[in-house]
């Protein structure tokens, strides 16, 4: 119970010091936790009432934030506009434009609201999940989830495809029947081994069995 | 600007007086003896008006560490965690030395300008 009241304490002040340097802000808290740690070792345990006035005297995390956030000349910066639009542009602008993305980037470099660490994350985490999508967007086609395997025998017939044939009637398509799954045969022009997995464009069940037709 | 209250006033007041005195406040209180952060936190908190809070004391530690006006040694405590002991630099006892010069003369000049302004009111 006092741990836990202790815990929510120290969680409280590295709220309050999140805009402090990294390393200013470890330093303080580990001070902190030890003078709690040595406060609590007088008392006698369980005496929550006895913790909480320690905690007191320790004092309000927002007071003991104070005096480093101006020494470190930091200002406490409350979202805005900006902090908005950076939110929606970097998850959601790289399905339109790229440049949707690249102004949430910018916005999110130049916020003054998120420490250096949130922004790294901000920019890998966002592109890293959604922009493998966007390609395949442009593409006007729609990934299709399936297990990698079944992915990769269709990636197959449908990067022949695309090597093979200029449209749709055109004499080169039909260079061997497709199996029942819609396989086709090896192409003995092409080198074995060539059959790259890649950011190529992926179609569809539908789209391929239209391809078919 | 927000117009404070005079006790507001007084307490920002004291604020700023703290804020240039407590590090040397601190040097003073090791400069016979090394003492332990707890306990030096314990007896400037419990002095009349030096700080807030004892949580408020800690930045302060942390900056003289950094400025070489204290060293700091970590030892095993029989009753609980291990201690990190302060100890005056060489660096801090002349800071402290010049300081002790420097009050006085500002003190004095300041008593005498209060009362001298007392006497003519």
């Amino acid at each position: 119970m006092r741990k836990a009241t202790v815990e929510h304490y120290l969680h409280g002040l590295e709220e309050e010091l999140r805009d402090l340097p990294p390393a200013r802000r470890r330093e303080l808290l580990e001070d902190i936790r030890e003078h709690i740690a040595e406060a609590l070792a007088e008392i006698p345990e369980g005496e929550e009432a006895e913790v909480r006035n320690i905690l007191d005297r320790v004092g309000e995390p927002a007071v003991i934030a104070e005096e480093p956030r101006e020494r470190f000349g930091i200002k406490r910066v409350k979202p805005g506009i900006r902090e908005i639009l950076t939110l929606i542009l970097l998850p959601l602008g790289g399905f339109f434009w790229v440049i949707g993305w690249a102004v949430g980037a910018i916005l999110l470099a130049t916020s003054q609201v998120w420490t250096s660490r949130e922004k790294v994350i901000g920019l890998l985490v966002v592109p890293g999940r959604l922009l493998p999508a966007f390609p395949l967007r442009v593409d006007g086609r729609q990934v299709v989830h399936g297990d990698h395997l079944e992915r990769a025998s269709r990636l197959r017939v449908v990067q022949r495809r695309h090597a093979g044939l200029a449209r749709p009637g055109d004499p080169r398509r039909v260079r061997g029947r497709p199996d029942r799954d819609g396989v086709l045969p090896p192409d003995p022009d092409e080198p074995a081994g060539s059959d790259r997995i890649g950011p190529r464009p992926v179609a569809s069940r539908r789209s391929r069995r239209e391809d078919a037709d | 600007m927000r117009r404070m209250t005079p006790a507001a006033e007084s307490s920002s007041l004291t604020a700023q007086l703290r804020r240039g005195v407590l590090e040397y406040c601190v040097m003073a209180l090791l400069l016979k003896e090394e003492r332990y952060a707890f306990d030096l936190v314990r007896e400037l908190a419990g002095m009349d008006g030096m700080v807030i809070s004892e949580g408020t004391i800690y930045p302060m530690l942390a900056r003289m560490r950094r400025d070489g006006s204290v060293e700091t040694t970590w030892r095993e405590s029989s009753s609980g965690p291990p201690r990190r002991y302060y100890r005056l630099s060489a660096d801090g006892r002349k800071a402290l030395l010049g300081f002790k010069k420097e009050w006085s003369m500002f003190r004095d000049a300041v008593d005498r300008m209060i009362d001298e302004g007392a006497r003519d009111a």
